[in-house]
This record gives C-alpha cells, structure tokens and sequence, in this order.
C-alpha cells in the first residue's frame, strides 16, 4: 500500500481487530486455562520491557493465539525533555519481538528534568507546543518505522496558555504527522465533564480516518469533578460515545479498560459484550457508580502484582 | 480580555511537577512552584469562578499511586512494618527519591537502603530487620523477571574436567540472587504472607543466615546456604569464575581448607543445579 493510500484508508490501513481487554497478571490462570474469549489484547508495554519473567511467558502464549496490541504509559511525548532513547530502542526491541499490531501511548507528559510522575499529565495546548509534540512524534515514528497511535487524555486542569481545544490539537497532529489516534471514549466524556465542554462535538471534530482504535472505561463520579480510574462498569453516557464514535469511523477495535478493582475475567468478558449492542445503540440507562472515596486517576499498581506459574 | 504570558513549555512543567510532586499536598506544592518557578497558579492554569483548582488531583494521585506500587513490592515487610509506619516511610521515599525510570519495577530498588540510613547509627539488630526483610522482598520481584533457565537446555551434568588439570567454571543462573542476612529469614517469609494482619508469627532472634533465591518453570524458590556455599557462588556471580579459584575464595571467607571446599562443591554443586541456582553455558 502506498502512503497516500495508507493516510486515505480508514484506520490508516491498520486492521479492524474487534473487541479487546488489557491482558492483566489477575486473569493469566483462567485465559491459559480457558482461551482468550476476546479477539485481541493489549499490552503495557513498561509491564513488559526487560520482563522475562512468567508474564512474558504467558505473553508468548498468548500472542500465538490473537493479535496484541502494545500500549505505552511512559513515552511522555509532550515532555519538554529530550525523548529516552534507550526507552524507545527497548519498546522497538520488544515490538521486533511481540509484533503488535500498532503502538500506542498518550498526548501527554508524564515527568520532566528526569523525574518520571508516572501519570498522563496535561499539555498546554498552544501552537508552541504543537510544534513541540509534532517534531517529536515525527522522531518516534522515524524510530519505530510505523504510525504512532497516540492517546487523548483525561484531564482536570486546563492551562492558562491554551489556545485551542484538545480535539483541534489532536486532529492536527495526525494530519500533520500522519499518527494514528487511540480515541478513548471514557476520557472525552470525563474532560468534557470537567472542562464543561460537549463530548460529541469533540469526537465529531476529529480525523475520522485516523482513528485506529477506542477504548472504553468506567469513571469514578466524585461529584463536581469524574476521575479516570478504569475500576467500574462503563456507564450509558460513555457507551453512547461509544456507539457515535463507531457510526463516524465506520468500525474500529475496541478495547475495554479495568485496572483498579478488576473483575474476574468472565466479568469482564460480560462487560465487553455489551460493546455489540451498544454499537447498535441498545444499553442501558443504569450502571453502578463505584465508591467516590480514595478515587486515583490512571491506576498503574495493577501490574505488579506476584504472579507466578 | 487578558492573554496570558507565553511560557515556555519547560517552565510550565517544571511548575506543574513541583506542585504535583512536593511534600505536603497541593496547597503547599502551588506555594512552592511560586517560589521556585515565579509563576502563580493562575499564571499557570485557567480557573473557573467559583471552582477550586484541581491540582490536587495530581498530587493525591501521584503519592497513591506510587505508595500502592511499594505495598505490593513489599508485601511482607507492610504487614511487619504495619500499614501506618510502612506508608510513613514509603511516602518519605517517594518524596526524597522520585522516580527516574520508565518502569516502576524499578521504583523500590532503593527502598532497603533508605530504610537503612533512615535509622540511627548503632540502632542494634532489632532495626536491622525490616531492611533485611526489604532486601529479600526486591531480591525476590528482580529474580521473578530476570532471564531464567526456562528457555534453556537443562544443565549438564557437573564436569570434572578440573581432577585432570582442565577447566570446571560455576555460572549463577542470571535470575539467582544471593544474600547474607543476619536474621533468618525464609520461614518468617513463608509463614508471613499467608498469615492475617492480626496473626502475624514472632519475629525470628537474630542470627546468620546465607540465602539464594531462584527460579525454575517460573516458580521462585529460596534455599538456605551453608557460608561456603555462598561464597562459592557469590565468587561466581561476581566473575563466572573457575570452581579452583571460586573454592579458593570460599574457603579464605570460611576459614575452611581449600580441598574440603572443593569435595563438598563436587557433591552440592549438582544439586545447586537442579535447583536453579547455578546453570550451563548459554
């Protein structure tokens, strides 16, 4: 495929995977002992550079059976320090060896003057760092010889500087670069949420045809403000993104998020089911909302847990 | 309306990551990244009326997030500790040694020696324990993702070629770890992690202990050392050495005669390969 044609097919000619989860050292036992049940996963990828323990083992299994996408939490794009070189060679090293569909990550910073925050802390969206992030995103996918699939945050402060809205920044970059986007559902309705702004205008205003992938998550509603923290049910108004981002793309994976509080994994499974009707429209209006107490945004810890065989 | 002075982008984040990241929370993270940065919080970020500022967000999220990432590295040494004292000095930590890698798998890997100078000099064996229990629970998470022996032939047998004037060279297998501990340890581990909070076992009396921890089919394992033993293999780890001159130094540490060290190797050294400790050339 050319790269006209590539940058003019949906999904930047990239598969049509179906539906995912996050493959999670709570559920190896039962998905070694029971298949997959999904059509593809995705992976942290920091979970797994320089891992050769039983994770990477199950990885092994696994990638033999359904594709595997790797998701990064820690390329920090927007970051005003230079790009880690020797992270991105170990994330090229490991796609030369999982060989994942597509990498991902997110516009976002995640530390500065070498500390690592290890969250997805927001941009100042301006033209400054427009140029900033596009220069860069050109370097990784310059490095990793492949689109750059990146991510739209959650967000709770805005920065003074801002001139444009995210979904501007966003389209613009891909345009630019030629990088996909990783549309997540669950985070434009939680900084729609909290920014006041309208969530369907937000997915419309996009480069439909960038879009490669959604993924789906349930907040934690502490009242004035959502926090992202992937532990709940999807709840209907994010189910209902969820089917207009569908419509707009005309199809595109989609991967169900929990990392705090997981389920087990026919739970989850249960959960993601309910990702078919609701492209059909069909959810329902009522989905629990978990505990407000102790919320934390991008939960991380879930990965560290002792699995062995 | 007011447009906000341009800053530039390495400003901004290095205000953002001192509010986010200082000791005390948001309020006292704002008043700092002033003070250091010379920009205010509205200076920074856009504010709502009537709206309180949301940084707080980050920073509760930033020490949560790392503090849950300690308790599971360091699960035994929580329910020693007790959660309260054990988050005391987590939250220390992070604050006095913040993170710099891309993982963190790499966020405890100085847990133990902080703990350590973290106590009065000459505070007696007693204090000695939670470090140490700190040292075997980051040797266990680094043996548990190290490269194993899974992917390789198993180890031949012991070759003596050394009895006729030739070469027997001891490797560690690259996921062993080794250590000397002045309390011991293994049982307390054991009978620690699968007992309740409130029915946690005695802390066991001081006294000399040689461990090696490793790792076979995924599974890791920990073996009591006689000292010879640990110093064959830590003169091993430290220089894949030849078992004539890894003996020698055993037996130097030990006060042991060299040939002694050099029978009971020819007998151990076999069983220290079955069980991961020790392997084969790549």
């Amino acid at each position: 495929m050319t790269a006209a044609n590539t940058l003019a097919a949906p999904r930047l000619g990239l598969p049509h995977l179906g539906l995912g989860v996050g493959l999670r050292p709570q559920h190896y036992q039962h998905i070694l002992e029971h298949g997959p049940q999904v059509d593809w996963f995705e992976i942290i990828s920091e979970n797994f550079i320089d891992n050769h323990g039983y994770g990477r083992h199950v990885l092994e299994q696994v990638a033999a059976q359904v594709p595997i996408v790797m998701h990064g939490v820690s390329l920090s794009i927007g970051s005003s320090d230079p790009l880690d070189l020797r992270y991105l060679a170990k994330l090229r090293q490991l796609a030369d060896q999982v060989r994942p569909a597509w990498i991902s990550d997110h516009l976002c910073w995640t530390g500065a003057a070498s500390v690592n925050s290890h969250d997805l802390l927001p941009l100042p969206l301006d033209e400054a760092s427009f140029r900033h992030v596009a220069a860069r995103v050109h370097q990784v996918q310059d490095f990793l010889q492949r689109p750059l699939i990146l991510e739209n945050p959650s967000t709770y402060v805005e920065f003074a500087s801002s001139s444009m809205p995210e979904w501007e920044f966003l389209g613009r970059l891909a345009e630019d670069t030629g990088c996909g986007l990783l549309l997540d559902v669950n985070n434009v309705h939680v900084s729609a949420h909290n920014h006041g702004y309208d969530a369907a205008h937000y997915i419309r205003q996009l480069p439909h045809r960038h879009i490669v992938q959604l993924h789906l998550a349930g907040p934690t509603d502490c009242g004035e403000v959502l926090i992202d923290t992937h532990d709940a049910p999807v709840p209907a108004a994010v189910w209902r993104l969820y089917a207009l981002a569908q419509r707009l793309t005309g199809g595109v994976s989609a991967l169900l998020e929990w990392d705090a509080n997981i389920p087990p994994y026919p739970q989850l499974l249960a959960e993601l089911a309910k990702a078919r009707a609701a492209e059909r429209g069909e959810f329902s209006e009522e989905a629990p909302l978990p505990p407000a107490r102790g919320a934390v945004s991008s939960p991380l810890g879930f990965h560290l847990r002792d699995v062995h065989a | 309306m007011h447009k906000p002075e341009q800053q530039p982008l390495a400003r901004l984040q290095a205000w953002f990551l001192t509010a986010m990241t200082a000791p005390g929370g948001a309020r006292r993270g704002i008043e700092l990244a002033q003070h250091h940065h010379g920009l205010s919080q509205g200076e920074v970020l856009k504010s709502a009326a009537g709206r309180q500022a949301r940084l707080h967000i980050y920073a509760d999220g930033y020490v949560q997030r790392l503090l849950e990432c300690l308790q599971a590295d360091f699960p035994v040494l929580r329910k020693t500790m007790g959660a309260e004292l054990f988050d005391f000095f987590a939250r220390a930590y992070v604050w006095r040694h913040p993170s710099r890698s891309p993982t963190l798998y790499d966020l405890g890997g100085g847990f133990a020696d902080f703990l350590a100078a973290s106590q009065p000099a000459g505070g007696g064996e007693q204090l000695r324990f939670p470090v140490e229990l700190a040292r075997l629970e980051r040797a266990r998470s680094e043996a548990g993702r190290a490269p194993g022996l899974e992917q390789r032939a198993p180890p031949p047998m012991l070759d003596l070629a050394w009895l006729t004037g030739g070469e027997t060279r001891i490797r560690l297998a690259p996921c062993t770890r080794l250590l000397a501990l002045s309390f011991p340890l293994q049982a307390f581990w054991r009978e620690a992690q699968a007992a309740p909070d409130d029915a946690m076992p005695p802390q066991p009396a001081p006294g000399p202990g040689h461990v090696a921890i490793a790792r076979l089919h995924y599974r890791l394992s920990m073996h009591s050392l006689l000292p010879w033993q640990f110093h064959l293999l830590q003169a091993a780890s430290d220089d894949a050495g030849s078992l004539q001159a890894c003996a020698l130094q055993a037996a130097r540490e030990c006060a042991l005669p060299v040939d002694q060290v050099l029978a009971d190797a020819m007998l151990w050294l076999p069983l220290a390969a079955a069980a991961g400790i020790t392997c084969g050339e790549d």
